[in-house]
């Protein structure tokens, strides 16, 4: 059966959990459904950018004079005086930890990513004019890597996935079985239909309630397997005015593209032989998500003197335009209850003509705003006298800003779920702030490195501790009008994954500890 | 992939063709210093040769025809005439190649093509057109969040190592199972000793309607079974959406 093939043959000996996961997300989403910690996954950024950015924690906002200004803060751009192209190829592998219900296990994962790349130009002005120069980014970065494998399997005696379709038919007090059978396409109808979920009969013969065939109190095996595919890109044009090289100041425009693919399979087995009407249920889940966004950045050097530079940077929220594309599908197997098949399935594009929901909306990312300081040793032409950098960013993201809106002003059911959700997600997640420093030692033409990045954990809940630390360094050469820079980053994070959730019921996260290391190569040429 | 390996292509060729004008001398560093430009002489009024050392001055826009272009034809106009249609087919000097609203290449714009193509995808039709909705009121249960494992309390029922195995059995429950236990289930589970159930008793949880709470089962519409499952094959079907 496939479920398992996916595993990778060093796997510690399998416990009753066993999971594989990648942290370029944070907060996987249980369910296909659309929830807090989908807005997450498009705000919760670790630091990208250039080789050398990288090197130094992506650190960059007062330093400036690097292709990652036009993704970071636009005025680093206007130190540039000369032209430059950048290509910045990217490897990253990781070994993942993860714990639920008390067992752990690990597994690993690799995938091509890639950094900052494009091109900058610098356009002199007059001799003795008060701008020296207008400068400009063009170019290509990938904000997010969605690319990640979730297998995790646990022994269950408390609760059952199947009880959130008992919650979603009580809690819309579903008194006509017709409508339990026809009106939750994507949820408890196909449970409902599939005997899975079924109704109590009350004593004239009335639906009383409804029951799962789950055998919660004498254990359930529970599994699911996660695979989740995309990433979010950001083409970014930027420029900036360089006055007295003194101050230097910027605007950006980014337009995001985001592309999320996330197909699901959790199963519940009974773990007796015993037959009691039930043997095993499969919940199959796919979503498409596809959107472009749009920001703007806004951002400022100075330079008090030689040595010290002070940069502020504010990038707005990117207004995305979404459409998400799903289907859900249920298969059960329950011992004769219900009459034959013994497997019966049953897909919402059963109950939707065959095609899967599609639902067109907007989403609003977080504000971010960010301060860097920067001391360089020292700003001489003679490369012989440049010795090096250090530099540091704070930035701060308001997590819990992020909504949701519906994309016509038509549906107000559409629009009265996104109000709750919106209020949830204020809820949920709080503002943070991310730590980015680094230094460089520069011998003429040989540079190295060293860095590291720090994201506070985005929840206002203390139980997941989330987090994540970088840790990086790495190796520069620059000469005969080239560069190339090697650099290594790695990863520290800490997160959590709801299998499901429950109304009433008890549920349990499992808790994921990844560690990722992610190799960038910049190739540049000056011109 | 393709997309990757076609930018990779595309950026090692743009890199390879540029020619960088610092393979002498240093190199800028512009996190230091940037070294500046200076603006070209028919600006400033300053010699032309002498500060565009792109090479691009014949063609800044105020010289349609390079001086030394001009020099030459007037010299021997038939063999420079030739010349005549590298100007006129280069987009440099003519603004009609790369001009969207001239350029025959316009018929790629979906707006003025009258055959554009269509992406199907975008026309399929669809009943249901909503959000996923998800029941948001599971996150004020914030009580029962991960608060009923303890694992001094024995849910850690089975330490047992175990190897995976890619079963071709059309029983899903039982390939879990035989994944949990090993060969025999009871050898990890036994529901009256070693675990922490909150629910005892019971084989099925029950929701009334217009009452949240939990009740013990009652009678149900399906038939039921009882014995001892065995394993073998089983069969399938898509299920009908059910009528009362």
């Amino acid at each position: 059966m496939e479920l398992f093939t996916h595993f990778s043959k060093n796997m510690t000996p399998f416990s009753k959990s066993a999971i594989a996961v990648s942290i370029f997300v944070l907060a996987y989403s249980a369910a296909s459904a659309q929830e807090p910690t989908d807005a997450l996954r498009y705000s919760y950024l670790n630091p990208s950018g250039s080789a050398r950015n990288q090197a130094i924690g992506g650190a960059g906002i007062g330093l400036g004079g690097d292709i990652t200004n036009t993704f970071l803060n636009p005025a680093g751009i206007a130190m540039f005086k000369t032209n430059e192209f950048v290509l910045t190829p990217g490897f990253s592998f990781g070994n993942y930890k993860s714990t639920y219900l008390g067992n752990g296990d690990k597994d690993s994962k690799s995938s091509f990513n890639f950094g900052s790349t494009g091109f900058v130009f610098a356009v002199p002005n007059s001799k003795g004019a008060k701008w020296r120069n207008f400068s400009f980014g063009i170019g290509l970065n990938k904000l997010a890597d969605f690319n990640s494998n979730i297998a995790l399997s646990g022994l269950n005696n408390q609760s059952s996935y199947s009880e959130k379709y008992l919650e979603e038919l009580t809690n819309a007090n579903v008194t006509n079985p017709n409508d339990a059978a026809n009106n939750f396409p994507y949820g408890s109808s196909l449970a409902f239909n599939t005997f899975l979920v079924d109704t109590i009969s009350g004593a004239g013969g009335e639906v009383a309630g409804y029951r799962t065939q789950a055998t919660t109190a004498t254990g359930l095996i529970q599994r699911e397997k996660i695979n989740t595919k995309g990433g979010l890109s950001e083409f970014g044009l930027a420029g900036g005015g360089n006055l007295a090289d003194k101050f230097y100041v910027g605007f950006g425009l980014g337009i995001d593209i985001l592309n999320y693919d996330r197909t699901s399979t959790y199963d519940e087995a009974d773990a007796t032989e015993v037959l009691n009407n039930f043997n095993y249920f499969t919940v199959d889940e796919m979503l498409k998500t596809t959107g472009v966004g749009i920001n703007l950045k806004l951002g400022g050097i100075y330079k008090p003197s030689e040595f010290l530079r002070l940069g502020l940077n504010v990038t707005t929220p990117t207004w995305f335009s979404m459409k998400d594309e799903y289907t859900t599908k249920v298969t059960t197997s329950l011992e004769g209850y219900g009459g034959p098949p013994d497997i019966k399935f049953q897909s919402s594009t059963d109950l939707n003509n065959g095609n899967p929901g599609a639902f067109e909306y907007n989403y609003r990312s977080p504000w971010r705003i960010g301060g860097g300081v920067a001391f360089v040793f020292r700003e001489d032409k003679d490369i012989a006298n440049q010795k090096g950098f250090v530099t540091a960013d704070v930035e701060w993201v308001d997590y819990g800003g992020s909504a949701y809106h519906t994309a016509t002003n038509g549906d107000q059911s559409a629009s009265d779920y996104f109000t709750k959700l919106n209020s949830t997600i204020k809820d949920q997640y709080k503002s943070g702030f991310n730590f980015r420093a680094g230094g460089e030692l520069k011998f003429k033409t040989i540079m190295a490195r060293a860095g590291f990045a720090y994201l506070a954990g985005p929840y206002n809940d203390e139980k997941f501790k989330a987090n994540r630390l970088n840790l990086s360094g790495g190796l520069g050469y620059r000469d005969k009008g080239m560069f190339i820079d090697l650099t290594y980053v790695q990863t520290f994070g800490k997160d959590g994954l709801y299998p499901y959730r429950l109304e009433q019921g008890p549920f349990s996260p499992a808790s994921l500890k990844g560690s990722r290391g992610n190799i960038l190569l910049t190739f540049g040429v000056k011109f | 992939m393709n997309t990757r390996i076609l930018l990779l292509a595309i950026s090692a060729a743009a890199l390879s063709s540029c020619s960088s004008v610092y393979k002498t001398g240093q190199t800028p560093d512009d996190v230091y210093y940037s070294p500046a430009q200076e603006k070209p002489a028919y600006v400033s009024g300053q010699s032309q040769d002498q500060n565009d050392y792109r090479g691009n001055r014949d063609y800044t826009g105020n010289n349609y025809y390079s001086d030394y272009y001009l020099r030459f034809k007037s010299s021997n106009y038939y063999r420079w005439s030739t010349f005549d249609d590298y100007y006129w087919y280069n987009w440099r000097y003519n603004t009609y190649l790369y001009d969207p609203f001239y350029s025959p290449v316009y018929y790629g714009n979906p707006y003025m093509n009258p055959y554009t193509y269509y992406n199907p995808k975008y026309y399929t039709t669809s009943n249901y057109s909503g959000p996923r909705m998800y029941n948001l009121n599971t996150y004020d249960n914030t009580s029962k969040q991960g608060t009923y494992y303890n694992p001094k309390l024995g849910n850690n029922l089975n330490t047992t190592s175990r190897t995976y195995s890619n079963t071709t059995s059309s029983d899903r429950g039982g390939f879990l199972r035989s994944v949990f236990s090993g060969n025999s289930k009871s050898s990890y589970y036994n529901p009256s000793s070693g675990n922490n159930g909150r629910y005892n008793g019971g084989t099925t949880r029950t929701f009334d309607s217009g009452n949240s709470g939990r009740s013990s089962s009652g009678s149900n519409s399906g038939s039921s079974s009882s014995g001892s499952r065995s394993s073998g094959g089983s069969s399938g079907g898509s299920a009908p959406v059910r009528k009362f």
